[in-house]
């Protein structure tokens, strides 16, 4: 069994997974109300909080596994990208514990976790494949012909959407975190009453500083009142601008590409219209597509432990001196 | 000095003029509103000093250090409202005396920064046409 | 009782074992290292292990694992306690946290011992250990808070007062016109030692790992939005 530990933003993950793939445990202690009242992720607190909660949220994945310690044949972490002191708590961490039992261990790139996601469960996704990773740090499609990496095909210039779905909740005077305030209030909206722009810089990749301006030029231009009035259409309009440019940079990629298996994955994966308009380019193309469980898009250590299963791991001692790493060089 | 930008080619533009006359050790602070273009002025003075890799947002890890022919820091404090309750050495890790270091919503840090070198602030005039005011060399 | 101890409360990474034959074993990092960009996480369990090896011992003849909880860097406190806790955890030795201060202060020659760690931002995290124990219990302030505070319970220029650690090293020029004595430059008593450590941790009580927490000293005061 494999014990994957995840620790790069706000969340304190640890999962036990077997090496055939199948997730015997995968807890997450959310920090996000906690950051909610920040209006973000506050560093100092995600570090503080990850040591406070590290150990038993291990204990807890060993014992959801019905697992000891003694059962763990291989520890797996998350060397990078992400906040460097909350990366630091976890690798302290499983380092020490590989150490401790001389076992193997496997540092992982978080974003290669997020593309082998869909490779977890009794429905592994197979290479080649595309993935579309969508999270509040990154935003890139990248292409698997060998489960061991993944080649990056383009990605955003500026913000990922993420982020841009964070601070267009911020124009709005939503709340943090803001992907799933606006796909709230976009429901209830006209998502064509607002003709943002869909930035297309390069084949396939993304730009959301364009479309953030113009909601901001949008709310200031319509004025306090009527901007609060038409809330919910420019959550919408916000909303399918962005979506829209993700599913068409998808839809390149898979025609240029002429792939025939899609996957998405990171924590926007869970926005609805995403999933709905993700599903119909799919079926348009005849595409078969991997959408993960909710669990499995946002950060998780199962995928991290997943992704172990096609890394190398280190043999005990050579990871004694292994560091964190805030930005890898984008896997080649 | 005041320059108006139109594209995100003329802001890149003068993010590489500035950065002609930056040295290792040199602070350059960017304020501005969402979406203004702050990390393409920074993109553009980041091709300028060397860097072939992507720059884009630090939101999310506040911080990225990229390899140029100087090492260039480039950080973004938007989510930090203070640095009160930071770690005191969550700035040192990134400005050192050997990198040109670029930040982006610097407010939550100005008060204990040294050696800033160029004040950057962009300013959104309408359409796709930006004003960037820099003082500085 | 073989005891294992180590500190990252400053930019040197220290680490002991301390057999139960009584000999050390032990990683002293230069005063040169407290200067230096603090890398923890590469230097910690290498050190670790060099102990280990010298002293003929693995993790499981471990009885007591001996960590430094600060204050002092923050990322480094919590690398060395996140590190402590997983070693104690899955090795089953019992874990004995120790102020770094006061390991600190038992390195200083003196009868009266200022134990002073740089806590960025132009402040000192200080204690003031004499021969009964804790005089001034540990604290953050300015230097000129710190002064005050000496002057207040007429320590300044006390016969038998040194100061020692990276803090003193900052701001000795101040320290020193105000009458507190800085041990020398070079003095292997500004760095924290694990030998200390270990030796404090043998009338340290045990404590249950989630219970071992950096002792920040300052609170994470970024202020809620709204």
């Amino acid at each position: 069994m494999i014990l994957g530990i995840e620790t790069s933003c706000d969340d304190t993950c640890a999962a036990v997974v077997t090496r055939a793939g199948e997730i015997r445990s995968n807890v997450v202690a959310s920090q996000g109300l906690l950051h909610e009242r920040y209006g973000g992720v506050v560093p100092e607190i995600a570090s503080r909080r990850h040591l406070e909660l590290i150990d038993a949220v291990i204990a807890d994945a060993l014992e959801r596994a019905g697992a000891s310690l003694d059962d763990v044949r291989e520890v797996a972490v998350t060397r990078g990208p992400g906040l460097i002191g909350a990366l630091l708590v976890g690798l302290s961490a499983a380092k020490a514990l590989a150490a401790a039992r001389g076992l193997p261990l496997t540092p992982v790139d978080h974003l290669h976790g997020h593309v082998v996601a869909s490779t977890l469960g009794p429905d592994p996704i197979e290479p080649p494949y595309l993935c579309l990773v969508a999270s509040g740090g990154h935003t890139f499609i990248a292409r698997v012909d060998d489960l061991r990496a993944h080649r990056r095909l383009g990605g955003t210039l500026d913000d990922a959407a993420g982020e841009a779905f964070d601070k267009g909740a911020r124009i709005l005077g939503l709340g943090y975190p803001g992907g799933p305030a606006i796909d709230r209030l976009a429901r209830a909206g006209d998502p064509e009453a607002f003709p943002f722009p869909r930035a297309a810089p390069g084949e396939l990749d993304f730009s959301f500083s364009g479309v953030k301006t113009a909601l901001l030029y949008a709310v200031r231009d319509l004025g306090e009142r009527e901007a609060e009035r038409r809330k919910a259409d420019l959550a919408a309009s916000y909303q399918s601008a962005i979506v829209e440019a993700l599913v068409a940079r998808t839809r390149t990629a898979v025609e240029r590409e002429g792939i025939e298996r899609l996957a998405i994955g990171g924590g926007v994966a869970a926005n609805s219209l995403l999933r709905e308009r993700i599903a119909q380019a799919a079926g348009e193309l005849g595409l078969r597509l991997w959408v993960p469980d909710f669990s499995l898009c946002t950060d998780n250590a199962a995928m991290i432990a997943g992704a172990a299963r096609f890394g190398e791991p280190i043999a005990h001692p050579g990871y004694l001196a292994l560091d964190a790493a805030a930005r890898l060089e984008a896997a080649a | 000095m005041r320059i108006e930008a139109s594209t995100p080619a003329e802001t890149e533009a003068a993010g590489a003029r500035l950065a002609r006359r930056l040295g290792p050790g040199d602070v350059v602070l960017v304020s501005g509103e969402l979406g203004v273009g702050k990390t393409t002025f920074v993109r553009g003075a980041c091709r300028e000093l060397g860097v072939s890799e992507a720059v884009t947002s630090p939101t999310f890890t506040i911080g990225q250090v990229y390899g140029g022919r100087v090492e260039v820091a480039h950080l973004d404090l938007y989510r930090l409202a203070s640095l009160d309750g930071e770690d005191p050495a969550l700035l040192d890790d990134y400005l050192t005396p050997d990198r040109i270091a670029f930040i982006e919503w610097p407010a939550a840090a100005e008060p204990r920064l040294e050696r800033v070198r160029a004040n950057v602030r962009m300013e959104h005039l309408g359409g796709d046409r930006r004003a960037i005011e820099i003082d500085g060399p | 009782m073989n005891v294992l101890g180590f500190d990252t409360s400053t930019a040197a990474t220290s680490a002991c074992v301390l057999r139960s034959d009584g000999e050390a074993f032990e990683v002293a990092p230069p005063v040169e290292a407290l200067a230096a960009p603090p890398v923890h996480a590469r230097e910690l369990l290498p050190a670790v292990a060099r102990c280990l090896e010298r002293a003929c011992l693995g993790f499981a003849d471990l009885d007591a694992i001996a960590v430094g909880t600060g204050p002092g860097t923050f990322t480094g406190l919590r690398i060395g306690i996140a590190t402590a806790r997983a070693l104690a955890g899955a090795s089953g030795a019992e874990l004995r946290p120790v102020s770094s201060l006061t390991a600190l202060a038992a390195g200083i020659e003196a009868p009266l011992r200022l134990a002073l760690i740089d806590a960025k931002r132009g402040e000192l995290f200080a204690a003031l250990h004499d021969e009964r124990g804790v005089r001034i219990p540990p604290l953050a302030a300015r230097p000129e808070g710190l002064l005050e505070r000496l002057r207040a319970e007429g320590l300044l220029g006390a016969e038998g007062l040194l100061a020692a650690g990276d803090g003193s090293l900052r701001f000795r020029e101040v320290l020193e016109a105000a009458g507190v004595p800085v041990a020398e430059p070079g003095s292997a008593s500004h760095v924290v030692r694990s030998l200390h450590l270990c030796r404090l941790a043998l009338d340290a009580e045990p404590t249950p790992p989630e219970a071992v927490l950096p002792d920040y000293l300052r609170p994470p005061d970024a202020k809620p939005q709204s």
